[in-house]
């Protein structure tokens, strides 16, 4: 009985094209657009970006030769900081105002750079510059003091490439631009919400027929939910599973090398999502467009606080209101995919899956609590 | 007016989608406005990076060294354990993490030249982190050579404090530079604007459009004495109504919340573009409103579209980093010369002739949008009314 109830089910569900749409499709075509417009951004072992940026020169200028001659040297090797390319001014300004480069310096007997607005590649303009003008001041002073040590010193500035090394707690080199991925496979996680909509209108006689049917057949409530939730469970880490196959081996995401953890907190995550589901149209008493059309604004806004279109987002929650993060669902789900690609750090995973337990545990007794003893008046 | 009338009535029905909307730009408005640092659209400033630093060596080099990393960016001091760092870097307390290693003064002294590496920890190849590696290495390369020219380690820092005081001068293009005019949070609720308005035009246009055109519907209003022409034109008229409303509302809100902040922001030119950009979502709408054949199917266009309109016009992604490769499909959309239009206002305290012609243009690419959109969709009209 089980079996077949649960088949039947399973048909059913999978025969709503809308919750097809939601659960499947548009995750996919939502990781595609990510992927188009971030392009190599997001291989395994990004490179850094070189700035673009622009040399204005004046002929027999004080600076001229030796700041070209760096911006050169900086052109070179296998991570360039810069792109350079030498026009006139009038070419630099246009190039500029078409975001084409991201400043322009005018080199000559003084040094200026010219920038479109302010942002961290244009302080890096600004920090070359900055560096540059400053070895300069060093010889000029060295050359006062102790012009012996000259050729010592710029022998040094000239060697002297980085003396920093950069070291990492994880064997993972992707660069933070995953974590629009990982909200995006928080957000499909919580997308199973939709079914927990659907499976509620089921047994809502005000709702749809089929509940009409349902609520007037002398069965149980609770096991035709609980069969309506495990099909639905399995409908969503499939949809999960096809998602994740299609991040991490079209689109090449880094998920770490923690394949049990990562698909236990796909699995909890979606039983969250559907418990959510189920407090939503438990809660809500109107049309079923109008409990999707909730259910689409709250898992896209929860999305939005994880990271899903602004990946700064949840380092901004954390500094204003860190509570947010520590109950968002779909933050939480993100961050343990973060914690397993880029920490080995178990506890913070495990504080996130605790969470999701808990907030999945309270919303489904909620849910039970709305919907036990409904009852209907015959019109 | 009775076509008008019904029109609005359909509307009515979807108030709290509308919203909703409204809810969340206002959200992520306020969110941004809070998280974002401040900018100035005269004068030039750093980025400011939070930097967290372990110092092993406890010496003076690395004292002047956390001094001068201080004067740059946003310091604080971390604890020397892994569990902290990863925290730190986890929670966003810190961006970069710099380690000083134990014997950096000494190795100062080392025959060979060469001083002990030091440590950080960041986003692989960010941009923060070149940013501050650049500032760390100036420091330690002009410490390192005043040293060998033969000063003590404390006159080395004195002297290196002294030179990293020396900058370049720094001016942003089409600006004045005595003006220390902050960007207007205005900018940022400008700027993500298109999402809601594209999600709220395809619903409610949509809506509207989809229940007016049913086949009964329809065929009840061609038997019906009202002329065909006047029909049309109060469903014109109603989609007009209801776009202006939609940009009154979302504008008032910005103007009203942010009309403190405008400084030199030119009002009208910022909203001439959204007021054009709105035109091609109600285009995007009543095109979606004919192909959609139900109400889930567009809440998933309004999605789809909107999202993706986003995140290829660089409403999401900025445009400086946005996939070169697919700049030209970018350049399809409206959402990239709304952005481009959106920064050219915002961060020139005074348009020049130059930047008034981008201006126009990047409307005119608006225009050309939304009236190709809006032709396929009188075009998909005519041959449903023709099958039907």
């Amino acid at each position: 009985m089980f079996i077949k109830q649960f088949i039947y089910s399973l048909k059913y569900t999978i025969k709503s094209y809308a919750l097809t749409f939601w659960t499947i499709l548009f995750p996919i075509l939502l990781a595609t657009m990510m992927f188009l417009g971030f392009g190599n951004m997001l291989n395994s072992e990004p490179k850094f970006n070189p700035v673009k940026t622009a040399i204005v020169t004046e002929n027999n200028g004080k600076y001229t030769k030796d700041f070209t001659a760096m911006t050169k040297e900086m052109e070179k090797g296998s991570s360039p900081l810069i792109n350079v390319k030498n026009t006139s001014e009038k070419e630099a300004k246009k190039l500029l105002s078409k975001n084409k480069i991201i400043g322009y310096y005018l080199v000559g007997d003084n040094i200026s750079l010219v920038v479109s607005k302010t942002g961290i590649n244009q302080s890096i303009l600004n920090e070359i510059q900055n560096s540059f003008l400053r070895n300069y001041n060093l010889i000029e002073n060295i050359l006062k003091t102790n012009p012996k040590s000259i050729s010592t010193v710029t022998e040094q500035i000239s060697k002297d490439t980085s003396h920093l090394k950069e070291i990492s707690f994880s064997k993972s080199k992707s660069t933070g631009n995953v974590q629009y991925f990982y909200a995006l496979l928080a957000m499909t996680c919580l997308y199973a919400a939709f079914f927990g909509v659907y499976i509620v209108g089921q047994i809502q006689a005000d709702q749809s027929d089929l509940a009409i049917r349902r609520v007037m057949s002398p069965i149980r409530k609770l096991p035709t939910v609980l069969i309506d939730c495990l099909s639905a469970f399995t409908i969503n880490i499939a949809s999960l599973i096809i998602l994740f196959v299609y991040l991490r081996f079209v689109m090449k995401v880094d998920f770490g090398s923690h394949l049990g953890l990562t698909f236990l907190t796909t699995a909890i995550g979606s039983i969250c999502g559907l418990s959510l589901g189920l407090f939503i149209g438990a809660i809500i008493k109107k049309s079923p467009d109008a409990k999707v059309g909730l259910t689409v604004g709250i898992t896209m806004v929860l999305s939005f606080l994880s990271g899903l279109m602004f990946s700064a987002m949840p380092n901004i929650i954390e500094k204003h209101l860190p509570i947010v993060n520590r109950l968002n669902p779909a933050m939480l789900i993100a961050n343990s995919f973060y914690c397993l690609t880029f920490y080995n750090n178990y506890a913070l995973y495990f504080r996130n899956i605790v969470t999701l337990i808990a907030l999945s545990i309270i919303l489904l007794l909620a849910s039970v609590l709305l919907l036990r003893r409904n009852r209907y008046a015959s019109i | 007016m009775p076509v008008f009338r019904l029109y609005l009535k359909i509307t009515k029905s979807r108030l709290g989608f509308i919203l909703m909307y409204i809810c969340i730009s206002l959200l992520i408005a306020f969110i941004l406005i809070k998280a974002i640092p401040t900018q100035t659209s005269g004068s030039f400033s750093d980025s400011k990076v939070p930097v967290g630093i372990v110092d092993r060596d406890h010496s003076t080099l690395s004292k002047e060294l956390i001094k001068y990393v201080k004067s740059k960016q946003p310091v604080h001091m971390v604890t020397d354990s892994k569990k902290v760092m990863e925290d730190e870097i986890y929670y966003g307390t810190s961006s970069y993490i710099l380690i000083i290693p134990k014997g950096l003064e000494k190795s100062f002294a080392n025959k060979d030249g060469n001083i002990l590496d030091l440590q950080n920890l960041k986003t692989p190849n960010s941009s923060d982190g070149a940013f501050v590696d650049n500032q760390i290495n100036s420091y330690i390369t002009s410490a390192k050579a005043y040293w060998s020219s033969g000063l003590t380690i404390k006159g080395s820092c004195e002297k290196t404090a002294e030179t990293m005081k020396v900058k370049g001068k720094t001016s942003i293009l089409g600006s004045d530079n005595n003006s220390t005019n902050k960007i207007s949070p205005l900018y940022y609720y400008i700027y993500i604007l298109p999402y809601p308005i594209i999600c709220i035009l395809i619903i409610v246009l949509g809506t509207t459009l989809l229940r007016i055109y049913q086949p009964e519907v329809k065929k009840k209003n061609y038997a019906s004495a009202m002329p065909l022409k006047k029909f049309n034109l109060q469903i014109i008229l109603g989609s007009f109504t209801i776009t202006l409303g939609i940009f009154a509302i979302l504008s008032a809100i910005g103007i009203i919340l942010f009309h403190k902040t405008l400084g030199n922001v030119n009002l009208g030119y910022v909203l001439l573009n959204l007021f054009i950009f709105t035109l091609t979502a109600l285009a995007i709408g009543v095109f979606c409103g004919f192909v959609s054949n139900s109400l889930n199917a567009l809440s998933g266009l309004s999605n789809v579209i909107g999202l993706s309109f986003c995140f290829l016009g660089g409403v999401f992604i900025e445009q400086s980093v946005l996939n070169p490769k697919i700049l030209p499909i970018s350049k399809l959309l409206p959402t990239y010369y709304f952005i481009n239009n959106n920064d050219l206002v915002f961060f020139n305290t005074s348009l020049s002739h130059s930047n008034l012609m981008t201006y126009f243009s990047n409307c005119g690419m608006q225009l050309i949008f939304a009236a190709a959109v809006f032709a396929i969709a009188l075009v998909i009209s005519k041959r449903k009314t023709v099958l039907q």
